[in-house]
């Protein structure tokens, strides 16, 4: 019975010391800031808790996203210059006898959209490869700021001099690479871009080409009056000269008239048209910039959400 | 009121070491020893109540005055389970004290008092049946598995809906996972952290897999309710260190 006081004593004794040590060292802990206390303990390196550090990556994620998505009109607007910049030139091509033909001949051929990416977007694929690229190091430069700005403020708030903890260093390098690797714009960007120019090539040519087609008909109905009376006047006029001169000057009488009418139809359609022309090319490339856009933002969003939290509920709920 | 004394006696005796244990730890390993007091204490609270029962069992077994009855005296039974309770229910405490989101502590917390006021309740009324060694262990299993059975609710829900899961876990390999958990115990050798290192191994695994299916509903259950079987450890311990609290108090008859 006497052994069992004295390990029960004994014990409290143990526990007392415990508890001694347990509020000594949470005492030390809250005064750490105090220059007495910081003469003594050399000030420890501060662990940021973890719900907080995860709290500050969440944050830095969604100030850069917001970051990046501010800039994104800007860097798209400077992608997408060259192309605005070339309707002119690609409406005076338009409405060129050599145009027409080339637009028709592609048109027969199928190869309408080829020739309008050569024409329209020569430089857009590499344009648009260069606000992937730009956005990614703005992402995680954006993210990097935020995040060591915020982890700088917590260690002023903890008092001068002290330094950052392993763990919670680690953890910021940790968040740090993640963003650099996870769901790089770029590579998603390469992937998508070129087909993303074709299709809207495609689009536009097939548009251009039931367009070219129908002109060419309308044309031609309008055009044939007009070569049958000419070869008919050449004939007529060069009948002395025997019946091949008749026939020489039939066919040439025929061509000029049949490129003349050309030439003053594209002209009679672009004084009328080529305005309405210009503002369609407008329109079909501001759609093609929107749907990029908003593809980028999709992909920045990637980005963010990978530096968000879930929990099992929301991801089985699919929120 | 007793019941709440003891209670709140056998939460001092737990807590203590764990907040020695958890403060101490970032700063050296001899944090451990905090620890050995726990072990003292749960090895104790399980060995003596479970001698008693196995003695109560051995002496209507075993002839008096024979010769193998020196041998059956029902330590060794009672020193493996309480061996086991130690080997299970210090590192898990541990690894809870170290690692636990405060709302879970929160909850085991609770847990530990209801165990607690169950256990003793348990104990009283089969008393009224059972002899004292028989109604003691009994009624430690039965409150400690009660309470332990409604501390799950609330353990799988803030495992569920309220703790959340990086979500770069998603997009790294089951390497990088580990590694990322164990990376988050203090950068320094030794045995404590290749311990450790175990359990943050298998919490980064487990966490690992149900997030590549999080989108699965039963992927999602399962790893809260496994992360919630904590409970049956805790609860367990608690009724141990109550019964040791009796016994250091005097009052184990």
């Amino acid at each position: 019975m006497k052994r069992q006081h004295l390990f029960a004593r004994s014990f409290w004794a143990v526990i007392g010391l415990l508890a001694v040590i347990v509020i000594g060292l949470s005492v030390l802990a809250a005064m750490r800031d105090h220059p007495v206390v910081a003469r003594i303990i050399p000030p420890a390196p501060r662990e940021i808790p973890q719900s907080r550090i995860e709290a500050m990556i969440r944050d830095a994620g969604e100030a850069a996203y917001q970051a990046q998505a501010a800039r994104l009109d800007q860097l798209l607007a400077a992608a997408y210059a060259p192309v605005y910049a070339g309707i002119p030139s690609y409406a005076e091509f338009h409405y060129s006898v050599l145009g027409e033909y080339t637009e028709l001949g592609s048109a027969a051929l199928g190869q309408m959209g080829d020739a309008m990416e050569s024409r329209l977007f020569p430089d857009l694929a590499a344009g648009l490869g260069k606000v992937a690229d730009d956005l990614d190091a703005g992402f995680l430069a954006s993210f990097t700021a935020r995040l060591d700005q915020q982890i700088q403020t917590e260690l002023q708030g903890a008092g001068a001099g002290i330094a950052l903890g392993d763990v919670t260093r680690s953890i910021q390098q940790d968040a740090i690479n993640r963003v650099a690797i996870t769901a790089p714009v770029a590579v998603a960007m390469t992937v998508a871009a070129k087909p993303a120019i074709k299709a809207v090539a495609a689009t536009m040519a097939k548009k251009m080409a039931t367009k070219v087609a129908s002109k060419a008909a309308a044309k031609g109905a309008v055009k044939a009056t007009g070569i049958g009376g000419g070869a008919a006047t050449g004939a007529a006029v060069c009948s002395p000269g025997g019946p091949i001169a008749s026939v020489i000057c039939g066919a040439g009488a025929a061509a000029v008239i049949w490129f003349g009418a050309d030439a003053a139809i594209v002209n009679i359609d672009e004084y009328f048209n080529r305005d309405d022309f210009e503002t369609e090319l407008h329109g079909m490339i501001d759609q093609n910039h929107a749907e990029v856009k908003a593809r980028l933002l999709a992909m920045l969003n990637e980005k963010r959400v990978a530096t968000e939290d879930f929990t099992f509920s929301q991801a089985a709920s699919g929120d | 009121m007793p019941a709440l004394v003891e209670i709140a006696r056998a939460l001092v005796l737990l807590l203590v070491p764990l907040a020695a244990w958890r403060l101490g730890f970032s700063y050296s390993d001899w944090a451990a020893l905090a620890l050995v007091a726990l072990g003292v204490a749960i090895w104790l609270g399980v060995y003596r109540p479970r001698l008693s029962r196995r003695r109560a069992e051995l002496e209507v077994v075993v002839i008096p005055g024979s010769a193998l009855g020196h041998w059956f005296t029902g330590r060794m039974g009672a020193g493996l389970t309480a061996g086991a309770s130690v080997l299970v229910g210090v590192p898990v405490l541990a690894w809870v004290a170290l690692r636990s989101p405060p709302l879970v502590i929160a909850v085991l917390l609770a847990l530990c008092v209801v165990a607690g006021l169950l256990s003793q309740w348990a104990i009283r009324v089969l008393g009224r049946s059972l002899t004292p060694p028989f109604a003691r262990v009994m009624g430690h299993g039965i409150g400690s598995t009660v309470a332990a059975l409604l501390a799950l609710l609330p353990l799988v829900w803030l495992n569920w809906a309220v703790i959340a899961v990086p979500h770069e876990i998603t997009s790294v390999g089951l390497s990088e996972a580990v590694a990322a958990q164990i990376a988050q115990l203090p950068p320094r050798a030794g045995w404590l952290r290749e311990g450790l290192g175990l359990f943050a191994a298998l919490d980064g695994a487990k966490l690992w897999l149900a997030a590549q299916h999080r989108e699965a509903l039963w992927v999602g259950l399962i790893f809260s309710v496994d992360a919630a079987l904590v409970s049956f450890v805790v609860a367990r311990s608690f009724v141990a260190v109550m019964e040791f609290g009796r016994l250091i108090s005097g009052r184990d008859e």
